[in-house]
């Protein structure tokens, strides 16, 4: 049975466009490809939940942007993290690795 | 900090609307550009390429209302829609708005009267030091009074 792609946890969004851009700089469209890729089409994730998140986390001060001439001479709206923006994906990563850790205890648990 | 960036990010987006507009609309265009781009590099032809990045993007207009609503500007904004919404109403109908304010006028006044004279009656304390130490004092006939009538203060003696 071919897997459909699927919806992200809630509130996993966020988390996975900070460690998209752990490493540099991207815009928009790269970083829907790359999250899609890395997750081997498991999550796309559609312009509708995608910008209104970078607006959101830009409003937090995770992440900061501005506008560079991309590989193929457009201009493009480029996001990087901040400080504030790495410390939160640490913090989410291991809030991520808890709560994963916890839930797979509770189904591997012989019942 | 993070509140003053916020503030500012809102303030901007209430001030500069256009300027944040037109970077919305360049961006998500950069975007749909690069998705037929790379659809066409796959193989598609140019227009089928362009019919399914557009439906993967679901609508540029409903892209930026879901960006906009992000914001807490968006709030004052809508907000401030409603308010020319409802003045141009009333103007359209000045019967009914003289109306409905006469009576949203004499409520509120007439609650507010009531209230004042309650509040002056019965809620605030008496405008003096102690209030709790106040007693009323009666001056009273002896005839039917009882208690000490030999001191200096027999008026000040207990009324029935």
């Amino acid at each position: 049975m071919a897997h459909k792609p699927s919806g992200l946890v809630q509130g996993t969004l966020d988390m996975l466009i900070l460690k998209t851009l752990q490493l540099e700089a991207m815009h928009g469209y790269g970083i829907a490809i790359r999250i899609e890729q890395i997750s081997k089409g498991v999550f796309q994730v559609n312009p509708g939940s995608l910008f209104p998140a970078f607006r959101r986390l830009e409003r937090a001060g995770w992440l900061k942007s501005e506008w560079r001439d991309t590989e193929n001479k457009r201009r493009a709206k480029y996001y990087a993290l901040t400080a504030l923006g790495r410390k939160q994906l640490t913090g989410e990563t291991r809030e991520w690795a808890r709560q994963t850790a916890a839930i797979a205890r509770i189904l591997e648990a012989e019942s | 900090m993070s509140f003053l960036r916020n503030l500012a990010g809102g303030l901007r987006g209430l001030f500069r609307k256009e300027q944040v507009e037109r970077e919305m609309d360049e961006e998500l265009g950069g975007y749909l550009d690069t998705a037929v781009n790379e659809k066409m590099c796959r193989g598609m032809s140019r227009e089928e390429a362009m019919r399914a990045a557009r439906i993967e993007m679901g609508g540029a207009e409903s892209v930026k209302e879901q960006v906009r609503a992000v914001s807490w500007e968006s709030v004052v904004e809508t907000l401030w829609q409603d308010l020319e919404f409802g003045l141009r109403l009333l103007r359209f109908n000045p019967a009914f708005a003289a109306a409905a304010i006469l009576s949203l006028a004499l409520g509120i006044g007439a609650n507010t009267a009531i209230f004042q004279l309650l509040d002056a009656v019965r809620l605030r304390t008496l405008p003096v030091k102690n209030p709790e130490q106040m007693v009323k004092i009666n001056i009273d006939h002896r005839n039917g009074a009882s208690g000490n009538f030999t001191t200096r203060y027999p008026e000040l003696t207990y009324g029935q």
